[in-house]
């Protein structure tokens, strides 16, 4: 008889009764709002209200949406966007893959060390980041120095201030994007589903094409959405080490507003990336957790 | 002999005979060091000019000097800077620290009804591309006159380190075993103590890595930031974003060495707080 | 069922599997401690030993997933030392069976005959008869996540076989299983190893599944083979009272040598006169255990009439402490004078078989052909026996 009285008082069972420990339960859940309610007002609120003036600014219509998916200048910005972003992915998979494989199957050792050297980049500021890439690889920099030193080139190649500037700087931004869902994903392949392939015949080429690669597939399209998500809406190292051609949709955005004051045409370019961004986020979301993302960096 | 004697073969084999003559193994390690220097080797070329006694960007340095170190702790600018985000990022911490936390308790601990949207509302600035973020604050600040305040740099930064906040501290909410509170309870203690005493102890770790991530964040913030604060009001990083576009001038590496140090620390310190846990 | 240790030596030979003097040691454990071995082919020889015991790390250095510290593992006169893993031609059932999550049932059991370029239509053939082999002719199109524990075994199964390897390996396969259907996989993997010759090298914690299933088992204690032999062999003459222990219930009565004769022993326990018609090596004055099991007792009232004692040579007197009704049997643990508590086991011929109560003086008497006579006197007798009570309340564990 206890025992039940007991079990009848475990929260699970009379989560919302009238008991203390119900109260309590309520109490608890009262503690999400003022994060909430600050979100909205300083966070929500100022989103909605941008992306409102891309029909109301400067009068009611949808003539900004027009604009910018008929002029060519926008149309050039937005494809640009795409075109980077895409190979953005493409480069930091191909250096993510091997990189998160050797973690996922090394030594704890091993994966300790490769994890700090991905956070560390991870954690330092990205203006550092900028700025000695700067130093790098402009003309005189340290790059082309080194080149022509041993006979390479002749002449210094323009690294930065351009396609391959962006190319460098974003892909050692997002590569730690890259690493960790598939590191995830790989350190959470049983490996006695790689021993089966090999027991049954696979030669190792083939347990990795026929076992391995497949098992990681989850961590590959987690990898590449997330970054492909993060590039969409970059700004700091595209706008530092790209040259005019390089403007993304973020630059373009800043320009519009912040120099411009076209607040119309601003905000319906922030409406296509918000939206592309949020339907991209809930696809992301369908195979790994957000918040495992940015909550399991150690 | 072979990339999955790797997989296959368990890690503490790896220094086996088995694993010897495993060139694609080798190649493997090859690439993944390049990768590692590519990712960390260039952060650290910012240290040597920072000592440099050149007069301008210069590698390598002609020689050593501190004057880039001098010229930054001796210019009212920098020096401006860094108060205005000290006072900026020690607030944003407290803030976003004790918001997060809250929120991150109620989240994990409890069922409600429209947690799923509560959630996406207080993970919106992970998600929402920090350029659209910057605009609608920019905007709504002028209406509110706190353009080029401290008190709106605070308020725009705390919403912004508050979804750092609350994925870490979730993650070691979970660790913690709930029934751990319900026996302090059973055994006398009122929800508060038991809090006090069981939970948070036990999540502390966490509630001081959020708590780091969201001073880095404020630290380090620079779009929305651009987009808020005047030439009176202006934290460290726009100093550095309007300093790394102009002139390249080394007091500039001068601060990036130092910041590059004190995110090592934090790096390290974060690494620490999350050992026991694991 | 047929006899393991009865394989003619002409036919052993050019199948076998021998293991010779195998080791592994982990930086501070010895995995496998000095094993040797010879499985011949066709046989059915199970690993049986409590969890820990080497068992699993035998099986993977044949397997070739553990590199050995040392010794030569030679199946069919050809060394598998130096072969990587997919060279040797070894079927294997892993303990949590290893699907391919990605594949369909079918391409999971292609898998290894695409891996030997056999033609698709060959490929398809081989696949259907392995599913009817295991009795799940329509299963080829589903995936492992949608079939059931038994079911995945037997998929298992049906993927380590088709591409005919001479030697399957199994690591506890049932382990994941419930009793109903670990006793009917039993039956049918012994009936499929009958039908296709192959030989099978099978880990087990489960001394009741080795006994049902083996040629021959290998018992295994710390890394060491603690004794080789027939299921008979092992039950009613262990080597070892760890062996005693770990296959079924076991007394453990410690006594001294009165005398050796011919055929046997005189022995002394307490005020009690015992025979064992055993001959190991020791000589009068001897401290020796001798166990006997507890199904070989008759238990009795002390009152019972002597008629009743005649064609059992050892009685022992004793105290009831406590029964156990188990359905088809009784279990009586009895205080004996001299300290050591023995139990015994009678079945329940009839309904009304009078129950002895709690408190009774009793005697326990036993042939002297049921008793095994183990030399040395155990501290470690009762460290053992503990040791095996553990296992066996494992296996219990296994089966919830
Ligand atoms: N990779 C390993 N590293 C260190 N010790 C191990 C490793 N694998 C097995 N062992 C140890 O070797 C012993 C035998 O293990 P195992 O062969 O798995 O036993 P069993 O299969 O009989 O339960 C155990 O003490 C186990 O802890
Ligand atoms: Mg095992």
């Amino acid at each position: 008889m206890a025992t039940t009285r007991q079990l009848a008082d475990q929260p699970e069972v009379g989560a919302l009764a009238p008991t203390s420990l119900g109260r309590m339960r309520l109490g608890t859940t009262a503690l999400v709002l003022p994060a909430s309610l600050f979100l909205l007002i300083t966070f929500v609120y100022p989103v909605g209200l941008l992306l409102l003036r891309s029909v109301s600014f400067p009068t009611w219509g949808i003539e900004n949406y027009a604009t910018i998916f008929q002029e060519t200048i926008y149309l050039r910005v937005l494809a640009n966007t795409v075109v980077i972003s895409g190979a953005v992915t493409l480069i930091t998979l191909l250096l993510g893959y091997p990189y998160a494989y050797l973690m996922a199957t090394g030594s704890p050792l091993t994966q300790r060390a490769m994890a700090f050297v991905v956070l560390v980049p991870f954690w330092t500021s990205i203006l550092v980041r900028t700025y000695a890439w700067l130093v790098l690889l402009q003309r005189r920099g340290l790059v082309n120095r080194t080149l022509e030193w041993s006979g390479l080139i002749t002449e210094p190649l323009d690294l930065v201030h351009n396609r391959i500037g962006v190319y460098i700087g974003m892909t050692q931004v997002l590569l730690p994007f890259m690493v960790f869902p598939l590191f995830a994903v790989m350190s959470r392949i049983d490996r006695s589903h790689l021993q089966a392939a090999s027991n049954l015949g696979a030669p190792p080429t083939q347990v990795f094409i026929r076992v391995f690669l497949p098992l990681s597939l989850p961590g590959v399209i987690a990898g590449v959405l997330l970054v492909f998500i993060l590039s969409l809406g970059y700004y700091i190292t595209p706008a530092l080490l790209g040259g005019p051609r390089d403007i993304m949709i973020a630059q373009l955005i800043q320009e519009q507003i912040g120099e411009f004051g076209e607040w119309g045409i601003g905000a319906a370019l922030a409406t296509v990336l918000l939206i592309g961004t949020v339907l991209l986020a809930a696809l992301l979301n369908r195979f790994i957790k957000l918040d495992r993302i940015w909550g399991g960096q150690t | 002999m072979n990339p999955l004697g790797v997989a296959v073969v368990p890690p503490e084999e790896r220094a086996s005979p088995f694993a010897r003559f495993d060139l694609p193994r080798l190649l493997l390690v090859v690439v993944c060091v390049a990768i590692g220097i590519f990712l960390i080797l260039p952060i650290f070329i910012v240290i040597p000019i920072s000592f440099s006694s050149a007069k301008f960007l210069q590698f390598p340095p002609p020689g050593w000097s501190l004057q880039w170190y001098q010229a930054f702790f001796s210019s009212p600018a920098w020096m401006n800077a860094l108060k205005t985000s000290a006072t900026i990022a020690v607030p944003t911490t407290i803030l976003a620290t004790l918001l997060g936390t809250a929120a991150a308790l109620a989240m994990i601990r409890s069922k409600f009804p429209g947690a799923t949207l509560i959630n996406a509302v207080i993970m919106a600035p992970l998600i929402v591309p920090l350029i659209i973020a910057a605009c609608g604050i920019f905007a709504v600040f002028r209406i509110w006159g706190l353009i080029g305040t401290i008190g709106g740099l605070i308020l725009a930064h705390t919403a912004l380190a508050i979804p750092f906040v609350v994925v870490t501290v979730s993650a070691s909410v979970r660790t913690v075993d709930q029934r751990l509170e319900q026996a302090a309870r059973g055994l006398g203690a009122s929800p508060l103590v038991a809090f006090r005493r069981i939970t948070l102890p036990l999540i502390l770790p966490g509630v001081l890595s959020g708590a780091l991530f969201a001073f880095v964040t404020s630290l380090d913030e620079v779009i929305v930031s651009l987009f808020i604060s005047t030439a009176q009001v202006r934290p460290l990083a726009v100093q550095m974003w309007s300093d790394v576009r102009g002139a390249i001038d080394p007091t500039i590496a001068a601060v990036s060495t130092l910041l590059f140090g004190f995110s090592l620390g934090v790096l390290l310190l974060v690494s620490l707080m999350r050992r026991p846990s694991r | 069922m047929s006899s393991g240790s009865g394989i003619p030596a002409a036919v052993a030979g050019h199948g076998d599997l021998q293991i010779r003097n195998l080791r592994k040691t982990y930086s501070n454990v010895i995995a496998v401690d000095d094993v040797s071995l010879t499985v011949h082919q066709g046989e059915f020889l199970t690993l049986l030993g409590p969890s820990g015991s080497g068992k699993t790390t035998t099986l993977m250095m044949i397997a070739g997933f553990v590199p050995p510290s040392g010794g030569t593992i030679v199946l069919g006169g050809r060394s598998l030392t130096v072969l990587p893993p997919h060279k040797r031609d070894i079927g294997m059932v892993f303990q949590h069976y290893a699907l391919f999550p990605h594949l369909t049932v079918a391409q999971n059991i292609a898998f290894p005959l695409e891996m030997r370029s056999l033609r698709k239509s060959e490929v398809e053939r081989r696949v259907q008869a392995a599913l009817d082999l295991v009795r799940l002719p329509d299963f080829g199109a589903r995936y492992p996540r949608e079939l059931s524990g038994g079911q995945q075994q037997r998929i298992a199964l049906a993927r380590a076989i088709v591409f005919e390897p001479s030697l399957l390996l199994m690591d506890e396969p049932l382990g994941a299983l419930d009793k109903k259907l670990r006793e009917h996989m039993q039956l049918e993997i012994k009936t499929i190893h009958h039908d296709l010759g192959v030989t099978v090298i099978y880990v087990t914690h489960d001394q009741e599944e080795a006994l049902v299933m083996s040629d021959r088992i290998a018992v295994f204690n710390h890394g060491k083979i603690e004794q080789l032999g027939s299921p008979s062999d092992l039950y009613d003459r262990p080597a070892t009272p760890f062996v005693a222990d770990f296959l079924g219930e076991s007394n453990f009565i410690p006594a001294t040598v009165t005398a050796v004769e011919m055929h046997g022993l005189r022995l002394r326990y307490d005020r009690a006169d015992l025979v064992a018609n055993v001959a190991p090596a020791v000589a009068v004055g001897d401290n020796v255990t001798v166990t006997v099991r507890p199904e070989k007792t008759l238990i009795l009232p002390v009152e019972a009439p002597g008629s009743e004692r005649i064609g059992r040579e050892n009685w022992i007197c004793g105290t009831i402490a406590d029964v156990v009704y188990l359905g088809e049997s009784r279990k009586y643990l009895v205080h004996l004078s001299g300290g050591v508590t023995l139990i015994a086991r009678q079945q329940a011929t009839s309904i009304d078989m009078p129950m002895l109560q709690p408190e009774q003086e009793v005697v326990v008497g036993w042939h002297a052909n049921d008793c095994v006579v183990l030399p040395g006197q155990s501290e470690a007798g009762a460290e053992v026996t503990s040791a095996g009570a553990e296992a066996r309340e494992m296996t219990t564990r296994g089966v919830a």
